[in-house]
């Protein structure tokens, strides 16, 4: 009367066992790949920011005039020529952030105030990359003589034509961002 | 007797005994197991190559964005060696490769050559970039306008 012997705890045991690991593998498989999903996601979301800023910066850059080029550790200032950008200077400025990071700002400069009005107004930025790891401009100089190659410098002359090429080195959380290089009028 | 079920076979009751559920043969196990492990290898292979092509793109985007820099850094001062850059271009864990190759232009034969080459002289600046372990490439041309002609142009009329 052993028709309906039912399963030893032997088989049962290597039967459930075998399960579990079939279940681990395809579980830590699933999540790998939802793992590279997200981070691909992620960073497709913050290239698309940075590019949003490069072409900003790019419209702003290609078309500014020649007056009023002022460069300070780690901002550059100029008037665009741009109509949708108004006439007021505008100002990238990488900043220094809380937690050893940096944030590009952007800000338009008003025109400096009268002496009689006090101290000037606080300047309202707006906040164009925060969290990034290293944030830097840097301008391309030639040396005066023909044989060598231009250099990048950290720092341009006050009162010095602007450069003709400027770039601005990022690099997110996530690592470096190859060089944003620019020339007036674009490329 | 032998009655059918969609499920289980039923063995034919050779004995007075009620019908026993026999189970699954192995071949039927067997095929049932590598259906599921093909419909597996399959999810994952889909899986795989989609997460690929999404770095090839990446990977693509960055080379593409650093040869433009490249190229226009190369091209403000076209009649100089290329700036240096002493940082290294590795990007998210991929080595970029830069050569940048400089040509002249020579003017056409049949046409005034002095007065061409005074007027239009031209350099090819060609930006190569390579990455990865299967290499693949990139490349942006531009030309500039080089030399003395550039700095003073001749004047119109005359």
């Amino acid at each position: 009367m052993n028709a309906r012997r039912g399963f030893t705890l032997i088989e049962l045991l290597v039967a459930v066992s075998l399960a579990t690991i079939i279940t681990v593998l395809g579980v830590s498989l699933m999540r790998t790949s939802i793992n590279t999903s997200v981070s691909n996601q992620e960073a497709l979301v913050e290239r698309q920011s940075v590019r949003d800023v490069q072409r900003l910066i790019e419209l702003a850059w290609s078309g500014r005039l020649s007056n009023g080029f002022r460069v300070k550790s780690n901002q550059i200032e100029f008037v665009s020529g741009r109509k949708a950008l108004g006439s007021l200077p505008l100002r990238f400025v990488c900043e220094p952030g809380e937690k050893n990071d940096f944030a590009l700002w952007f800000y338009k400069v008003p025109p400096p105030a009268g002496p009689s009005d006090g101290p000037s107004e606080e300047l309202v930025g707006e906040l164009l990359l925060g969290n990034l790891g290293a944030c830097r401009f840097g301008f391309l100089q030639a040396p005066a003589d023909d044989k060598q190659s231009a250099q990048w410098k950290e720092d341009w002359p006050a009162g010095k034509d602007p450069p003709a090429v400027i770039r601005l080195d990022l690099a997110t959380l996530r690592g470096a961002l190859p060089p944003f290089i620019l020339a007036a009028g674009g490329s | 007797m032998n009655r059918r079920h969609f499920l289980w076979r039923v063995a034919p009751a050779t004995s007075g005994f009620a019908r026993a559920v026999a189970g699954f043969t192995v071949i039927e196990t067997l095929v049932a197991l590598t259906l599921l492990a093909a419909a597996a290898g399959i999810l994952l292979a889909t899986l795989g190559a989609s997460s690929r092509l999404v770095r090839d793109v990446r990977e693509n985007e960055t080379a593409l964005w650093l040869a433009r820099s490249r190229l226009v850094e190369a091209a403000a001062y076209p009649d100089r060696p290329p700036p240096e850059d002493e940082r290294p271009d590795r990007y998210e864990g991929v080595d970029y490769r830069t050569r940048i190759e400089y040509r002249e232009i020579s003017p056409v034969a049949e046409v005034d050559v002095e007065q061409v080459a005074r007027a239009l002289r031209l350099v090819e600046i060609r930006v190569l970039v390579s990455w990865g372990a299967r290499p693949a490439n990139l490349q942006m041309t531009a030309y500039r306008k080089t030399g003395p002609a550039a700095a003073t142009p001749p004047a119109p009329g005359k």
